[in-house]
């Protein structure tokens, strides 16, 4: 009972000092920097705020990685658990990766719950539960993947397909915009915002639906619009002829449902846009389909595109390009080159030069590829295997991708890019849909099949980001359905389905500790420090559409029980 | 089902049970007063009352209605992203071999399920062709065959998009209802009108509803978009902020309370609803002028204008030219 008194006490103090005078800090686990507001400035200077975790991928470079090295291979078998917070409502799971700003943690669930809380302790300082029309359909599911924390505000996308934003002190909305109906569009917004100077910057789903994708940037501080990137482009735009003299560029997909990463030096934004669809009818618009399964990169100002790559011409397979663009300078040969490395659904990961957008490499992340032959040295598709009216196909891997959208992650230490695959997958057939605005447009189904050489399987890689060049591999049952987290400590952490938390040398792959959280792992673990202890954090809640298909292939997973939480560890503190 | 003894029957085959729109439903005894509401309620408005038109028990058991079904299940419900290949499970749950009966299975498909991704497909397939959907759902699932491609349906955009100019009659100058609407609602323009309106529930209210002005001329329509205006509803006010830090925010008031003040900020559109404490602000001002953009008349040809005010008038026979004129 004090305690709750004391804590309700503590949050109307809150409320009123951050009426008068607009400061969120009134103790010391939010000592650091509470005088200098999170600005586009200093997110560009992220990796020198190890202590924060305070963009979705850790910061623009889309690494997932943080310098910390209090955790190390050598001692993380002695982390304990400090705290844990649960969302108190299960359905949906937990797919987010959290924030840290200066002591403070910003967490999102499904349903647009919003939370904050003390870093340290998991005491909660404000909750935001957003209201949304009880008729609603949300096309994409209830899941959301982040936030994004900026100058004094906290940014969110909605399942009805709003950006929203919130005081960071009091939970409180500032601003509340409806991007497109949802009813209209079939589309929402379940990825997460980012901010570049002084705008944030939202994707959307909607690209297995008849309906155009775009990017669209906001005013931080307004909430007014800045500018939108349509993904295909509209009559008398350049690109516009590679698509059909037809309506179809209006329903053709492209969506952005996925985060961006971002390059200071360019002033660019790097995009990895969906599928076209209808996905797995090709026929309905012949021609390259720009931007669908492109890396785009447009200027942050003005949402201009500097230049384009498309890994995927005319999809068949529903391969999206919407995975994670991670940006690193790699010095070869005694040159620097300024690299963008890709995964991509269809197994295979992407290497472009970001600077003009020309191909390097692609290399194969799993074993189990079909739908083509190989990619040649300037990018070229050899041998494509379309499914085809009329016809069934074995396409591997199956929609459901050689890996799913989480995260990869990259160490400047080890040089090594960590990555999981899936070796699967399916029998396509291919049944033409007509297109009606906002609806559901697949134009195919899947029926899950192994791979022609043995039981489906997956693993946890470590590759050399350009070459691909295999250093270890772990083999798992079941796909690894978390985000990838590694360290200054050579640490990789990432979870299991079955709800294990785990952690792996990065430089062997030798597992080194293991926590079971009781439920499976669909978010991005995350790590910072406060008062100079360094936390892990890791969100635990398995749910998704990709969790709800699993049963069809693994009918024992029909009982992986969901939940929603954060866990969270350190080292035992020294008395 | 028990009660298919005493059905009637049409002459589809269909069943016609007689359920109000609270539910309640009229059998076996109350058959002859249920026929007698059922008369009343189809006199009085047929199609919301009357709730479905169930086929027999043996209908859905019939091997070519179940392969009907099949054909239908396999692009609208049987993708990856949904009940995956025969039902069986894909992005959304297992339907086949679970059990579920016809009755919820055809409301669940008529109306879908708000709070899921399950969509109401009532207006997209006919009653009977959502019973085969049912009758497929529910036959045995080692009975139907792995889904077969269908090549019959042609990928072309749906009818409600493809509005052209071209339909106008070429004698006159007229609108087009269905292209007024895709203008309406039009989410690639930052001026379209549903950014602020709505019209029979679809678009944004922040400004007036617009579902019953088609009582209003052409003309007055036609001018009411193109020329400022004044507001003669006070909900619709121009309310112009001044803030401490020296912003300003033009748009139309939503609501107050001690300490905030909520605002559609209609300086870019889509609008954005901004709360804002009553602390930060240093001027309210309010007029009857309304916000809306002042320059249609040079984005929009004639020809659009004919299609707007057609589509707002949503009568039968389009608006002409000299319609706006007069």
């Amino acid at each position: 009972m004090i305690d709750s008194r004391q804590s309700q006490l503590k949050r109307v103090s809150l409320v009123a000092i951050a009426l008068v005078v607009t400061l969120a800090a009134c103790d010391q686990a939010r000592a650091q920097d509470v005088n200098s507001e999170l600005t586009g400035e200093r997110l560009v200077n992220a990796r020198k705020e190890p202590q924060n975790w305070a963009t979705y991928f850790g910061a623009y470079d889309a690494w997932r990685y943080s310098s910390l090295d209090q955790i190390r291979a050598d001692n993380v078998k002695n982390l304990v658990s400090v705290w844990a917070f649960q969302t108190g409502k299960v359905e949906g799971g937990l797919n987010a990766t959290p924030l840290v700003v200066d002591g403070i943690m910003y967490l999102i669930a499904s349903e647009n719950r919003v939370f904050a809380l003390n870093a340290e302790t998991g005491e909660r300082l404000w909750t935001y539960n957003y209201k949304f029309p009880r008729d609603l359909i949300t096309p994409y599911g209830k899941f959301n993947r982040g936030l994004a924390v900026g100058y004094g505000l906290v940014f969110f996308g909605t399942m009805d397909n709003h950006v929203v934003a919130l005081n960071a002190s009091t939970g409180k909305e500032v601003w509340n915009v409806e991007v497109e109906d949802v009813k209209k569009c079939g589309c929402n917004i379940n990825g997460a915002p980012f901010i570049v100077k002084d705008k944030v910057i939202v994707g959307g789903t909607g690209g297995d639906s008849a309906h155009r994708g775009y990017i669209s940037a906001f005013n931080a501080k307004t909430g007014r619009l800045a500018w939108r990137f349509y993904t295909i482009p509209g009559p008398g735009e350049p690109g516009h002829e590679t698509w059909p003299e037809t309506e179809i560029w209006k329903y053709g997909g492209g969506s952005t449902w996925l985060t961006g990463s971002y390059d200071p030096a360019q002033n660019l934004i790097f995009w990895g846009i969906g599928n076209p669809s209808s996905d797995f009818n090709n026929s309905v618009r012949p021609g390259l389909n720009l931007y669908t399964d492109c890396i785009v990169a447009i200027d942050a100002d003005t949402g201009k595109l500097k230049w384009y790559y498309q890994e995927i011409p005319h999809d068949a397979w529903d391969f999206d390009s919407a995975y994670e663009p991670v940006l690193m300078d790699i010095t070869r040969n005694g040159k620097t080159e300024k690299l963008l490395v890709h995964p991509n659904k269809s197994g295979f990961v992407w290497v472009l030069d970001r600077v003009t957008g020309k191909f390097v490499n692609a290399w194969p992340y799993v074993d189990t590829i079909t739908w083509v032959k190989s990619i040649d040295k300037d990018g070229a598709l050899i041998g494509r295997n379309e499914p085809e009216v009329g016809k069934q196909s074995l396409i591997c891997p199956n929609w459901g991708g050689g890996r799913s959208w989480n995260h990869s992650s990259y160490s400047p230490r080890t040089g090594l890019l960590y990555n999981d695959g899936i070796e699967w997958c399916a029998n396509v057939t291919v049944i033409p849909q007509e297109a009606r605005e906002g609806r559901p447009f697949v134009g195919g189904n899947v029926d899950i099949k192994p791979p022609p050489d043995g039981n489906i399987r997956a693993h946890l890689d470590a590759f050399d980001p350009v070459t691909g060049q295999k250093k270890w591999s772990v083999p798992f049952k079941y796909p690894i359905l978390s985000s990838l987290l590694v360290t200054g400590g050579d640490v990789l952490f990432t979870g299991d389905v079955e709800g294990h938390f785990l952690a792996f040398d990065a430089k062997t792959g030798k597992q080194l500790w293991s926590f079971n959280t009781g439920s499976g792992h669909r978010g991005g673990p995350i790590t910072y420090s406060v008062r100079g202890r360094q936390y892990v954090a890791v969100p635990s809640g398995l749910g998704s559409i990709f969790v709800s298909g699993m049963p069809a292939t693994w009918p024992e997973a029909a009982n992986f029980q969901t939940g929603s939480a954060v866990f969270v560890f350190a080292l035992p503190e020294r008395k | 089902m028990s009660e298919d003894s005493e059905a009637r029957v049409n002459t589809y085959g269909f069943r016609r049970d007689v359920q109000l729109a609270g539910g309640c439903r009229f059998r076996s005894g109350a058959l002859v007063l249920a026929g007698v509401i059922g008369v009343v309620l189809l006199t009085i408005d047929p199609p919301r009352h009357i709730v479905s038109a169930a086929p027999q028990a043996d209908k859905l058991k019939e091997s070519k209605f179940i392969a009907e079904g099949e054909k239908l299940f396999a692009p609208s419900c049987g993708n990856a992203y949904c009940h995956g290949t025969s039902g069986v499970g894909g992005g959304a749950p297992r339907l086949r071999g679970k059990g579920l009966e016809a009755a919820y299975l055809f409301k669940t498909i008529s109306n879908g399920i708000p709070g899921t991704a399950m969509l109401s497909f009532k207006s997209e397939l006919s009653e009977e062709q959502i019973w085969k959907l049912v009758a497929f759902v529910m036959s045995d699932v080692k009975s139907t065959s792995d889904a077969k491609p269908e090549a019959s349906v042609a990928g072309k955009p749906s009818p409600s998009t493809k509005a052209s100019a071209e339909t106008a009659a070429s004698s006159s100058i007229t609108g087009s209802a269905q292209a007024g609407k895709a203008l309406f609602f039009d989410s690639t323009q930052s001026r379209s009108c549903h950014h602020c309106h709505s019209l029979q529930g679809e678009g944004t209210s922040i400004g007036p509803d617009l579902s019953k002005v088609e009582s209003r001329s052409p003309r007055v329509l036609f001018l009411s978009i193109i020329l400022p205006h004044d507001i003669k509803d006070p909900r619709y006010a121009t309310v112009r902020l001044t803030l401490r830090s020296g912003d300003r925010i033009v748009g139309i008031k939503k609501e107050e309370d001690a300490e905030s003040i909520r605002v559609y900020d209609t300086t870019e559109l889509p609008a954005v609803l901004r709360t804002i404490q009553k602390t930060d602000v240093v001027k309210v001002e309010s007029a009857n002028e309304s916000v809306m953009p002042k320059d249609y008349a040079s984005i929009y040809t004639m020809k659009q204008f004919l299609d707007l005010v057609t589509f707002l008038k949503s009568s039968e026979s389009p608006v002409t030219l000299k319609d706006l004129l007069e």
